[in-house]
């Protein structure tokens, strides 16, 4: 099992500082630790073999409460340290995959699944904190205390310091040939962890379905069955590591015990005081519990490290879509395409025949589901780069090859909708305010009566799952914003499923005006009411209609 | 209140012992071996040390899978029950996104914390605490009765405090997490979107500030373990040194062996390091109770009670319908209708009027107002999805094989049955060219299919269940024009004996179809 991805510190530069203020932390630690130490062990000694009073005593009592004093603020603080280093890595990483998926989010969900991103951004954030607040510090001691305790034991005492020499490196190296021989085990497990909470998630959010099909009591034993078998498998993995960190744990007893034996016997001879036995005695568990410590936070660091190497596939998926540095030209009169291929893993190859879109027509695309309309709309908002063909935007003055142009501008220059549309969380008359412009307020009031939606929408407020609006209203607030967008390129999926006739019929009028004003209108559709108006159908199925009254006439 | 958890804290608390046991002998055999006795003296001191040792990482070990073992049956008992709670509950009139069902999920594994951060520790710490004391009170009962006193006060005042310090802290960092969480998820559905609207930097410093405040909050809760563990620190030091003068005390009027100062002095250190993890986990109380309330909650809604009867004919009769959420009729005109066999009903209105609320209502799954009759019965008496079979626009699609999928709707169905239904959903095709066929998983962690693809699917689950009633929700959402045709064609031929409803905003060809237009 990997300690480590050395990717997560190319991703930690905000946090050096507090890093090398950790470092120091563990390292004053073990300065204290040390001084406790002796500093018990000549208490004891004075007042056992010396018979000291306790006034005598006075200014080692006190030296004794001032290292608890400082041990007891190290403590505050080093706690705040790891946390802050935990919080600036966490806040890092959660804005980079924020751009990673605002940029690639259509290469990540289909190269990783649409449920990956999120769970990744937190619950894999959440486990790599540990990682960071436990583990990480917890390897700093393992490295300083050791090595200065077990100097300053062998100074005080040379046979333990060999001793310590010796038995030491046993701990690492059982410690690594247990994780060798569990490791493919563990993998494993922890894979089929993952898939049957997976299923627990799934079952619920099945649950209404399962209601209406009779089948949700019959799934309750399932979820016990299921339960049961990730406590079984979780149980194996947590044993082996349990059991590993048992392991340790008595190798490092038993060269305490080693230690302890032989200054016992010295003792025993008088070849070594009392004060050197006490010191050895109370630091040598210092010396060995550090390096088990990590092993036993070995659970933190393999779900840190799997986290984090999920984190950095997503981040270090590089799709380079090539793109261009060209302003899109503002009077764009037709978009062209030759034959196009585009590639997707794990999917038959979309082929789509050349057709041309024009502005002051009305377009709209028909197929049947599967036929490549998503993914020609993914092309033309250049989302995805075909493997073969060429996408042309005609303008006045020439024309452009679409991946000369500069794709945020692209973007910005286009009014989509989708079939599943999203909004910023807040009041909605606040974010179509920032879309409109301010002082707009007849552009969104027509809008809104085009689309058959109330006025009073606008006092709502969206949550972030777009609770308490339906889905109608939603697709409505969508097209809404696409009209008061004011972009003469409008692109549109399915933006009438699931609306009323006569909404339908408003809307695809006014998409049909807004088009013969010299804009360019695409719709993807099956709405007999926006075919009917259209100006040209292009089906992806067969070849280019050019009267499209007949398509629609049935 | 299991027996296997308090056996763990039993068990954690004899491996805390061991350590204060391992740490006492060995002090007493290293001061006592500096008198240089005969070796035999110190044979049981020898003894007790080795067993000692090695039994404290064999009752850590058994308290360790005890608990996680005891902790993981009731995550399970506490899932299984929440199913059951909501399976008896759904549907739900709002939350049932799926980041709502994943936020139950986190709270079930949030509070088991309980057990296995906070009381199973806090009973360890005060057995070996306890424990410990006894061997001090052996030795001077007034070292005991000092330390006993200084011990008890920090096993309660301690995480007392730090609960104290941290509650509000803490129940805010679980808002702040969960808000963080439907941020992101809002994100990675609109990532799009919001960069087409130009909202995206806004969403940005959105998720950033929460982070933020995330991490102020969890800066006091770390500052109140901290001040705990500093507690703890100084309650130990202060032990330390009345273990020591008291012994001083003591041997110097001749009540105690000299030899047992560095036993008095030493064993302090480990009475109080069973306290040492609680203030961190007692900064968790905010968090826990928050996700217990959530829980407790959902595992309390009203159920509506569902029959048992099966009528003898199928006929529906609805009679000024209209359904309900929480107690409010929706607001349409009642609707009146008798649908009989070979007479389907097709429902169309504009979205959002409450068409599939209806269709909840008809199979009993909502209340409403008026009646709705099956076969002449009230359909409250009815095992209405024994005979009934209610295809959604929402229906799930599972993260499991398309065959499984399917297989929902029937668990009997047979290959040749199955093969016939994809025809007629015509996904037979789109079938023949995944990697696994039939068998290829789908759904969130699987191939992701297209919307209309996802809408073939639901439609052969509704059709392997062959009942006598049929309600149908947008069943051609999604589809061409042309498809949608055929595939209708296909299915109302299929049920054309089935008492049938269908609800679209579409038109539908029909054959001998009654049409209502739900009105606002």
């Amino acid at each position: 099992m990997k300690f480590f991805d050395p990717r997560l510190f190319r991703f930690s530069r905000s946090s050096r500082g507090f890093i090398s203020l950790s470092i120091l932390a563990a390292l004053t630690l073990t300065f204290l630790t040390i001084l406790q130490a002796m500093t018990i062990a000549d208490l004891v000694v004075r007042a056992f073999q010396k018979r000291e009073a306790v006034e005598t005593l006075k200014t080692s009592i006190l030296l004794l409460i001032f290292i608890f004093t400082a041990r007891a603020l190290l403590a505050i603080a080093s706690d705040l340290i790891n946390r802050r280093i935990s919080a600036r890595i966490r806040a890092e990483l959660r804005s980079l995959l924020f751009t990673q998926s605002i940029n690639k989010g259509a290469e990540i969900n289909a190269q990783f699944g649409a449920g990956k991103l999120s769970l990744v951004a937190t619950r894999g954030i959440t486990q790599l904190e540990p990682y960071f607040n436990r583990f990480i510090p917890q390897l700093f001691i393992a490295l300083f205390v050791p090595l200065f305790v077990g100097i300053t034991i062998a100074l005080h005492d040379f046979l333990s310091g060999v001793i310590i020499l010796f038995t030491i490196p046993l701990i690492p190296l059982f410690g690594i040939l247990i994780g060798k021989y569990t490791e493919s085990a563990m993998m494993k497990k922890w894979r089929t962890m993952g898939l049957l909470s997976n299923f627990i998630v799934d079952l619920f959010n099945g649950l209404l379905t399962l209601k209406v099909f009779n089948r949700s009591q019959k799934q309750e034993e399932k979820i016990h069955i299921v339960g049961e078998r990730y406590r079984v498998e979780t149980m194996k993995v947590l044993r082996i590591s349990f059991l590993s960190s048992l392991a340790l744990e008595l190798i490092a007893t038993l060269s305490v015990a080693l230690l302890a034996v032989s200054i016992g016997l010295r003792l025993v001879n008088g070849s070594i005081s009392l004060n050197v036995g006490l010191i050895v005695l109370l630091l040598a568990p210092e010396v060995y519990w550090p390096i088990r410590q990590v092993s036993a936070l070995f659970h933190a660091s393999a779900e840190g490290v799997t986290a984090a190497s999920e984190i950095f596939d997503i981040l270090d998926l590089n799709v380079n879509l090539p793109q261009g540095s060209i302003t899109p030209p503002p009077n764009i009169k037709a978009l062209a395409w030759t034959d196009i291929e585009i590639e997707y893993p794990n999917r038959i190859t979309q082929r789509i025949s050349a057709h041309e879109i024009r502005s002051g027509e009305l377009t709209v695309i028909a197929g049947p589901s599967g036929s490549g309309k998503t993914t020609l709309i993914n092309t033309l908002l250049s989302l995805v780069t075909p493997s073969t063909g060429v996408i042309t935007l005609h303008h006045e003055n020439g024309h452009f090859n679409l991946q000369e142009i500069n794709r945020e501008q692209w973007l910005r220059s286009i009014a989509w909708v989708s079939q599943d549309p999203q909004f910023p969380p807040g009041l909605i008359s606040q974010s179509l305010r920032e879309i409109a412009g301010d002082n707009k307020q007849e552009i969104v009031a027509e809008a809104l009566r085009i689309t058959g939606l109330h006025d009073s929408i606008l006092e709502k407020s969206l949550t972030d799952n777009n609770n308490g609006i339906s889905l109608g209203q939603l697709r409505r607030l969508a097209i809404v914003r696409a009209l008061i967008s004011q972009r003469s390129i409008i692109v549109m999926d399915e933006p009438t499923a699931s609306l009323d006739q006569e909404s339908e019929l408003s809307i695809a009028k006014h998409l049909q005006d807004f088009a013969h004003k010299g804009n360019i209108v695409l719709v993807v559709s099956h709405s007999p009411e926006l075919i009917s108006l259209a100006d040209h159908v292009i089906d992806l199925n067969k070849n280019l209609r050019n009267n499209p009254n007949k398509v629609a006439s049935q | 209140m299991s027996k296997r958890l308090l056996l763990s804290s039993l068990l954690g608390g004899l491996s805390l012992t061991m350590a204060v046991g391992l740490l006492g002998s060995s002090a007493w055999l290293i001061a006592m071996a500096s008198t240089q006795p005969p070796i035999l003296v110190l044979e049981v001191a020898i003894v007790s040390v080795r067993f000692f040792g090695l039994s404290r990482g064999v009752f850590r070990y058994g308290e360790r899978v005890m608990s996680h073992d005891a902790i993981l049956r009731n995550q399970t008992q506490l899932q299984t029950h929440l199913y059951r709670g909501l399976e008896r509950a759904v549907p739900l009139k709002e939350r049932t996104g799926s980041s709502f069902f994943a936020g139950i999920i986190r709270d079930v594994e949030i509070i088991q914390d309980r057990w296995l951060r906070i009381y199973i520790p806090w009973i360890s710490a005060a057995i070996s605490g306890l424990a410990g004391i006894c061997a001090i009170y052996f030795l001077s009962p007034r070292a005991g009765t000092l330390i006993g006193t200084l011990f008890i006060a920090s096993l309660i005042g301690i995480p007392m405090l730090t609960r104290r310090l941290s509650l509000h802290a803490s129940n805010v960092s679980y808002v702040d997490e969960t808000e963080i969480v439907s941020q992101i998820s809002n994100i990675s559905r609109g990532f799009l979107e919001a960069k087409i609207y130009g909202y995206s930097v806004s969403l940005q410093q959105k998720l950033r500030q929460t982070d933020i405040a995330l991490a102020r909050k969890e800066s006091i809760l770390d500052l109140g373990s901290g001040i705990g563990v500093a507690l703890n620190i100084l309650a130990t030091s202060g032990a330390v040194i009345i273990g020591l003068t008291t012994a001083i005390h003591n041997v110097s009027r001749g009540e105690l062996g000299a030899v047992n100062i560095a036993t008095l002095t030493l064993l302090p250190l480990m009475i109080f390091d069973g306290i040492s993890t609680l203030p961190s986990a007692f900064t968790l109380i905010g968090r826990i109770e928050s996700a217990q309330k959530n829980i407790e909650g959902l595992a309390h809604q009203t159920p509506i009670s569902l029959g048992t009867k099966i009528p003898e004919t199928f006929e529906i009769s609805l009679n000024n319908v209209r359904a309900q959420w929480g107690g409010e009729s929706l607001n349409h005109q009642p609707i009146t209708a008798l649908i009989e066999p070979g007479t389907p009903l097709l429902i169309s209105g504009e979205s959002g009027i409450g068409k599939s609320s209806l269709a909840l209502a008809i199979i009993g799954l909502i209340p409403y107002e008026g009646t709705i009759l099956i076969g002449g019965e009230s359909n409250s008496h009815l095992a209405c999805s024994e005979f009934a079979t209610l295809s959604l626009q929402s229906d799930h699609i599972f993260n499991s094989s398309i065959k499984e999928n399917i297989r929902i709707g029937n668990p009997n169905i047979t290959d040749q049955e199955l093969e016939s239904i994809l025809k007629i959903v015509e996904l037979d095709h789109v079938i023949s060219h995944l990697p696994s066929g039939v068998d290829s998983v789908i759904g969130t962690y699987g191939t992701q299919l297209s919307g209309g693809e996802k809408q073939r699917i639901r439609l052969a689950r509704a059709l392997v269940r062959n009942t006598p009633i049929y309600i149908l929700d947008e069943p051609f959402e999604f589809l061409e024009m042309d498809q949608a045709q055929r595939i209708s064609k296909k299915v109302f031929e299929r049920l054309s004996k089935n008492t049938l409803i269908v609800i679209s905003h579409d038109q539908l060809t029909i054959p001998n179809v009654l049409r209502i237009n739900l009105r606002g």
